[in-house]
C-alpha cells in the first residue's frame, strides 16, 4: 500500500480509531446488517395497521438510518473539533483552515 | 431500476386509444405549472449570479455556491425521478415484493456514500475539478481511464433522459392527449416541454433545475401525502385490504405462463437478487453524473455530510410511492385494463382516485419531476463532454468561456438526442439502454472510490478491469430473454457456475475486480509506469477557509 492514500499523521498523539469514529461507523454499518439479512423481516406477521411485517420494518429502517446518520454526522464533527484542539496544543499547523458550517 | 416492468409493458397502446376523451381540467392544471416552472427556469439566471458568469463552474456547478437547503432540494430532484415515480409502482404492481428493493436501497446508499463523497467533495474543491472524470486523470495520471469514465457516464445518462419522457408520456396519456392523432399531434406535446427546457437550461445552467426542484418536491410530498391519507379511504377495507388484494392478485397463475406474477413476499430465490439489487443500486447511483453534480455544486464540506443525512426523508416517501402499486391492484386496475402498460398504474391511479383538479396537479408533480433530473442530466453529461473529451483530446487550449459554450451546447444535443431517441425507437428500448447504463456505471466504482482513498491499483489495471466488467455486463444483459423480449429482458441473471441469480452489475463488478487484482499483481511486478498523483493526502480533508465565501481556489486552477 503506499503511503499517500494515509490521511496526515496525527497530531498529539491521536490514531486514525477513536471512540467518536468508531460510533460513526457503528451507525453507518448497522442498516447494512438490518437490511442484507433479509430472513429477519420476510415475513407477513407481526402486522401493523394493516401492513405486513416486510413492509413496516424496511419503512421503520428509513427512520433508524435517518437517526443513526444524524448521529453520525455529530459523532464525525465532534471528533474533528477534538483533533483540531489537540493539534493546536501541540502546536501542529492546521492544514485544514477554519471550521467550516459550526 | 425495475426488471419487472420490463416483462408487461411490451405492448404499449395508450389508454386514450380506447376512446378516452381529454381532461380539460387536469390538462389546465398540468399547463399552468409548466408555464409558472418555465418562467422560473429563465429567471434562475439571475438568481445569485457572480460576476464571472461565463465561467464553467457558473453555468455547469452553480457556482459551487449551493447551501443546505439548496442542495437537499435539489439532490433530491434530481435522484428521484419521474422515472423513478413510474416505474417504482409499476415493479410492484407487476411484480410484487421484488419490485420493494428500491426502499432499502435508497436506505443504504446514503450511509454508503456519506463515507466517501466528503472527500470527493474536497479533492474537487481543492483542485477545481468539474467533474469525477477530472479527478479520474488528476489521481492516475491517465487520460484514457478519464475518458472511460466519462464515456461511461454519458452513455448510461442518455437513455436515462429519454426516460423522463417516458414519465411525462405517461401522464399525458392519461390525461387523454396523445394516442390518436398523427405521430406529429401525438408527441407535439414532448416536443413544446422538452424546447423549454432545453431553452432554459441553455441560459441558466444548473440554477434552472436548483430553483425548479423547490416547486417539484413541494408539489411530490403533497401529492404524496395525500395519496397515502386519502387514496385507501377510496379503497374499501384499508390498508389489510390493499396488501390482501396484492396478494390475491399476484399469487393467481398467469394462464398463459402457468406461473404466477409474483408475492408480497419474496419468493424463495429471490432473496440474493432483492439484497445484490439493493447494494448494486445504491453503489452505482453516486456514479451517475447527475448525481455528482449536485455534491461538486455545494458550498462547504459539512453541507455535503448534513445533507447525506437529511436525505433519508425521500428514502421515506420512495417507500410509499412504491406501495402505490399495490393501491392499484386493490382498485382493480390490471395489467390488462390499462392495455397491457404497468407504467400507466400510478397515473391511472390518480385519475380514477382524485378529483381532476388534484389528479392534474398530482400530474404537475410527475412531468416538473422529469424536467428537474433531465436539466441535470443534460448539463452533467456535457460537463463530462466538455472537460474530458473536448478539452483533453480535441482542443486543451480551450478558455473557460470557450468551455461552457461548448457544454451549452452538448446539453442541447444531448437532450434533444434523448428526443429523438424517445420517439424513433420504442420505448422499450429506451429502458433496456437505462437498465444496462445501471451495469455500466457500476463499472467506474473502483477508478473512483478506490482511487478517493489509495493509489495502491495501477491505473492500465483499473482500465483492464473496467473492460471486463463493461464486456461481461453488456453480455450478459443481452443474453438475458423473458416471455415479451429476446434480449434485455431481466437484471437479474445467474451467477457462473451456480444456480443462484443476482444483479447482473454486481456480478460484473465482482469480474472487474478479480481482473483489477490480478492484472495490479502483473503490472507492479513488471514496474509499468504508474504515472504522478496531482493530489496530496490533505486535499481529501479539504475544506473551504469560511462558509459564503466564493471558491477562489477553484477559479484560480480551473
Amino acid at each position: 500500500m503506499s503511503t499517500s492514500d494515509q490521511p496526515s499523521p496525527p497530531a498529539g498523539g491521536r490514531s486514525i480509531l477513536s471512540p467518536l469514529r468508531a460510533l460513526a461507523a457503528v451507525c453507518l454499518i448497522a442498516p447494512f446488517v438490518a437490511m442484507l439479512w433479509i430472513p429477519s423481516f420476510n415475513k407477513t406477521n407481526p402486522k401493523l395497521l394493516g401492513f405486513p411485517f416486510f413492509y413496516w420494518y424496511q419503512l421503520l429502517w428509513v427512520i433508524i438510518t435517518a437517526v443513526l446518520m444524524i448521529v453520525a454526522f455529530v459523532a464525525m464533527n465532534r471528533d474533528r473539533t477534538q483533533r483540531r484542539g489537540a493539534q493546536t496544543s501541540s502546536g501542529t499547523v492546521d492544514s485544514d483552515g477554519p471550521e467550516a458550517g459550526q | 431500476m425495475t426488471h419487472a416492468t420490463t416483462l408487461v409493458h411490451a405492448a404499449t397502446t395508450p389508454l386514450a386509444a380506447a376512446g378516452k376523451a381529454v381532461n380539460g381540467t387536469e390538462l389546465g392544471v398540468l399547463v399552468f405549472f409548466f408555464v409558472a416552472v418555465a418562467a422560473l427556469g429563465f429567471f434562475a439566471a439571475r438568481w445569485r449570479r457572480a460576476a464571472d458568469h461565463r465561467h464553467l463552474h457558473e453555468w455547469g456547478l452553480g457556482g459551487r455556491s449551493f447551501g443546505g437547503w439548496v442542495t437537499w432540494f435539489l439532490l433530491g430532484g434530481d435522484l428521484y425521478t419521474a422515472y423513478t415515480f413510474i416505474a417504482v409502482p409499476a415493479a410492484i404492481f407487476a411484480g410484487g415484493a421484488l419490485g420493494f428493493f428500491a426502499v432499502p436501497y435508497t436506505i443504504l446508499v446514503w450511509p454508503m456514500v456519506f463515507i466517501f463523497l466528503p472527500r470527493l467533495w474536497s479533492v474537487s474543491r481543492k483542485h477545481g475539478y468539474v467533474t469525477p472524470a477530472d479527478f479520474v486523470k488528476g489521481r492516475h495520471d491517465s487520460r484514457a481511464l478519464s475518458l472511460a469514465v466519462a464515456v461511461t457516464g454519458i452513455v448510461a445518462t442518455m437513455p436515462y433522459i429519454a426516460l423522463q419522457l417516458v414519465g411525462i408520456q405517461a401522464c399525458l396519456d392519461v390525461i387523454g392527449i396523445g394516442g390518436n392523432g398523427s405521430t406529429w399531434q401525438k408527441d407535439l406535446p414532448l416536443f413544446i416541454a422538452f424546447a423549454v427546457l432545453a431553452a432554459y437550461t441553455y441560459t441558466s445552467g444548473l440554477r434552472a433545475p436548483a430553483l425548479i426542484a423547490f416547486v417539484k418536491d413541494t408539489l411530490i410530498y403533497l401529492t404524496v401525502i395525500v395519496a397515502v391519507i386519502y387514496i385507501p379511504t377510496r379503497i374499501p377495507g384499508g390498508w389489510s385490504h390493499i396488501f390482501d388484494a396484492a396478494q390475491s392478485h399476484l399469487t393467481t397463475p398467469n394462464p398463459k405462463t402457468g406461473k404466477p406474477a409474483g408475492s408480497i413476499l419474496l419468493a424463495k430465490g429471490t432473496t440474493i437478487p432483492y439484497a445484490t439489487l439493493a447494494v448494486g443500486s445504491a453503489m452505482a447511483l453516486f456514479m451517475y453524473p447527475h448525481a455528482q453534480i449536485g455534491v461538486l455544486a455545494t458550498k462547504s464540506r459539512n453541507t455535503v455530510r448534513r445533507n447525506l443525512a437529511a436525505l433519508t426523508a425521500y428514502s421515506l416517501m420512495l417507500g410509499v410511492i412504491a406501495l402505490l402499486g399495490y393501491m392499484a391492484i386493490a382498485a382493480h386496475f390490471t395489467a390488462a385494463s390499462l392495455n397491457g402498460n404497468a407504467q400507466h398504474a400510478v397515473p391511472a391511479l390518480f385519475d380514477w382516485a382524485f378529483p381532476s383538479w388534484f389528479a392534474g396537479v398530482a400530474f404537475a408533480a410527475v412531468a416538473i419531476g422529469a424536467l428537474v433530473p433531465a436539466a441535470i442530466m443534460s448539463i452533467a453529461a456535457a460537463n463530462l463532454f466538455t472537460r474530458n473529451v473536448w478539452v483533453d483530446f480535441v482542443r486543451p487550449g480551450a478558455s473557460p468561456q470557450e468551455q461552457t459554450q461548448v457544454s451549452q451546447l452538448a446539453s442541447l444535443v444531448v437532450k434533444f438526442g434523448a428526443l429523438i431517441f424517445v420517439l424513433s425507437l420504442d420505448k422499450t428500448t429506451a429502458i433496456n439502454f437505462q437498465l444496462l447504463g445501471g451495469v455500466l456505471i457500476l463499472q467506474t466504482f473502483p477508478a473512483i472510490v478506490f482511487g478517493l482513498y489509495t493509489r495502491y491499483f495501477h491505473r492500465w489495471a483499473l482500465l483492464l478491469g473496467w473492460a471486463a466488467g463493461i464486456v461481461y455486463g453488456t453480455l450478459v444483459a443481452w443474453w438475458q430473454s423473458s416471455p415479451t423480449q429476446k434480449h434485455f429482458g431481466s437484471q437479474v441473471a445467474t451467477i457462473p457456475w451456480t444456480h443462484q441469480k443476482a444483479y447482473i452489475a454486481v456480478t460484473a463488478l465482482v469480474v472487474n475486480l478479480v481482473v483489477l487484482v490480478v492484472a495490479n499483481f502483473v503490472l507492479k511486478a513488471v514496474r509499468a509506469p504508474a504515472g504522478t498523483d496531482a493530489t496530496a493526502a490533505e486535499d481529501y480533508e479539504f475544506e473551504e477557509a469560511a462558509e459564503g465565501t466564493t471558491p477562489q481556489v477553484a477559479s484560480a486552477v480551473l
